[in-house]
């Protein structure tokens, strides 16, 4: 996939449109361990990827992009709006749609309540138009057949997808996504991907880098709750350009090496003299980003 | 039958009646018959029903389909709080500590039993409000909380629900004993009031802080019990009477009521707090 611009497009004479998601310095600690550590970063339009291992802060910096958390320090803006004043946080929430990573939703609910539900709390006031809206976000995640059974009755990844509808709702200028392909299947998760193509901004969390490769625009690798990678996904692979090479045998000096199912030895590292190098993937960038942070 | 030759062919107007379903029966059954005479009159039907049907199909299924997907039609509050079982039963289980233990305990140890009962009826209101601050309780779990919506006015709506049920059930329960059991003071019952009201507001109050609203109200519960305690074993009577006074007295209703102004005070100062923050 080819890169596009991180910042909205520059014409001279026009103020360009701050980035729909900005931190500055951002902090967020949960007792002694600090879950963000002095994030700074832009992102958006279009999708970007927040990519990392479990409990790297991902979640965190995801519900203080959505309005649910508080930094204890930096500065937020959102849409260009800063959720710590009230008035502006109310105009973010009413332009955001956000997937918690557990969303919790109330099995004795029906996914058309459940969503109808979340449509109040989201000011659709007008009933015959909020049941369209409703019924409109329900189709799109292809929740037809389901919309009037009980949820305790649906599958983790159909329940996935009634939180994804909710999310939805309003058409958001920006989407807040905690691992929204959990528990889909392959096809599922390719109508997750029709749909974020056609959203404005998106913001989700992931630990797949397919996904990253197949959908973002964009992507950020959060290594204890610190980013240690911004830019194009492109450019996180570039990051190995020259150092994956792949030999008949392991090799211990490498940081990372598996077998392939050609059956080969594919390394990641700073290679021995007279290597075959190969061209890196985004796997190959983010092993080596992860081991570099680790050292 | 289609090649049966008729001079007489249905007006437009008629099939149009036809096919809206507004044409008298007798016009219906007579064209019906013709209908299935006549092959010219049933492609003119045909045509018609292809170029006016979709709309006026389209209406009925909109409005089947509206009727279908209706919502339930309680108030949004409504199905924000009792419509959720997690609450319902939450709420249950505080009316059932605020009344039946000690009203066992009444059965089993007589009037000491009845001094827990009366000790354990102004927490109700606490239970109420501290329930109303999990976000299980949500039909929505934590997709509520990045809503307009979101944030003291809904905490507040959901606490005044629960405690609007769990209050009169204490009351009722508190009724029965007077009715079946023993004499409770009627002055208790107003005077419960303002140290209710204050324990609530204080864990309300809790709530715009960093402190988990749950342990807030434990502690809360605690200290009531403490204080009525000490109170009561001060004046070396268990009875009624004596919490009665104790409960009713001046200093302990103004305490009562400083406290329960100064914690609405600071939750309405600090609201913001509730719709920007969460602790885990």
């Amino acid at each position: 996939m080819t890169s596009r611009p991180v910042t909205g497009p520059t014409v001279p004479g026009v103020v360009t449109a701050a980035p729909p998601l900005s931190f500055a310095g951002v902090t967020r600690s949960f007792g002694r361990s600090r879950a963000v550590d002095a994030v700074s970063l832009t992102a958006g339009p279009g999708v970007v990827g927040l990519l990392g291992p479990n409990g790297a802060g991902k979640s965190t910096l995801l519900r203080i992009a959505a309005t649910v958390l508080a930094p204890d320090r930096g500065e937020v803006r959102l849409l260009g709006l800063d959720p710590s004043r009230p008035d502006e946080r109310l105009e973010v929430r009413r332009r955001l749609g956000y997937l918690p990573q557990a969303p919790g939703l109330y099995p004795g609910f029906t996914p058309f309540d459940l969503v109808d539900y979340v449509a109040v709390l989201k000011e659709h006031t007008h009933a015959a138009r909020r049941r369209e809206e409703v019924r409109r976000v329900l189709v799109s995640v292809g929740l037809e057949d389901d919309m009037h059974r009980k949820i305790r009755r649906l599958s983790g990844g159909t329940r996935q997808r009634v939180a994804l509808a909710a999310a939805l709702l309003g058409d958001p200028d920006l989407l807040v996504l905690d691992e929204p392909a959990t528990g889909l299947d392959p096809e599922q998760r390719l109508r997750l991907r029709s749909l974020l193509s056609q959203a404005r901004t998106v913001v989700m969390a992931t630990h797949h880098i397919a996904e990253v490769s197949s959908v973002c625009h964009e992507v950020h690798v959060v290594l204890g709750g610190r980013v240690h990678f911004s830019g194009p996904p492109a450019g996180l692979a570039a990051l190995a350009a020259g150092r994956v090479w792949e030999d008949d045998r392991p090799d211990p000096r490498a940081v990372h090496s598996w077998l392939t199912p050609a059956g080969t030895h594919r390394h990641v590292g700073e290679p021995p003299a007279g290597a075959a190098l190969v061209a890196p993937t985004l796997d190959d960038g983010y092993l080596l980003l992860t081991a570099e942070a680790r050292r | 039958m289609s090649t049966h030759r008729t001079e007489w062919h249905a007006e437009d107007t008629s099939i149009a009646a036809y096919l809206a379903g507004d044409a008298p029966p007798v016009l219906a059954a007579s064209l019906e018959a013709h209908l299935l005479a006549c092959g010219t009159c049933r492609s003119r039907l045909a045509e018609l029903d292809a170029r006016d049907g979709t709309a006026e199909r389209d209406r009925a299924w909109a409005l089947l389909a509206d009727h279908v997907d209706r919502p339930s039609r309680s108030p949004w509050l409504l199905r924000s709080t009792v419509a959720t079982p997690a609450l319902l039963r939450a709420a249950l289980v505080a009316v059932a500590l605020v009344g039946l233990v000690p009203l066992l305990t009444a059965a089993t140890a007589g009037e000491r039993g009845l001094v827990a009962l009366l000790v354990a009826a102004p927490l109700a209101p606490v239970v109420a409000v501290a329930l109303a601050f999990r976000a299980e309780v949500d039909p929505a779990g934590q997709v509520s909380l990045a809503t307009p919506a979101a944030g003291l006015r809904l905490v507040s709506a959901r606490a005044l629900v629960v405690a609007g049920a769990a209050l009169p059930a204490a009351y009722l329960v508190l009724a029965a004993v007077d009715h079946w059991w023993a004499d409770v003071p009627v002055s208790l019952a107003l005077a419960w009031c303002l140290p209710g009201l204050a324990l609530a507001s204080t864990v309300l109050a809790a709530g715009t802080t960093r402190l988990d609203p749950t342990y807030v109200a434990v502690s809360v519960g605690v200290g009531w019990a403490l204080v009525v305690g000490a109170g009561v074993s001060a004046r070396r009577r268990v009875d009624p009477e004596a919490f009665a006074d104790l409960v009713a007295h001046p200093t302990l209703q103004l305490v009562a009521l400083l406290v329960a102004v100064a914690a609405v005070a600071t939750t309405v100062v600090r609201r913001d707090a509730v719709a920007y923050r969460r602790t885990a």
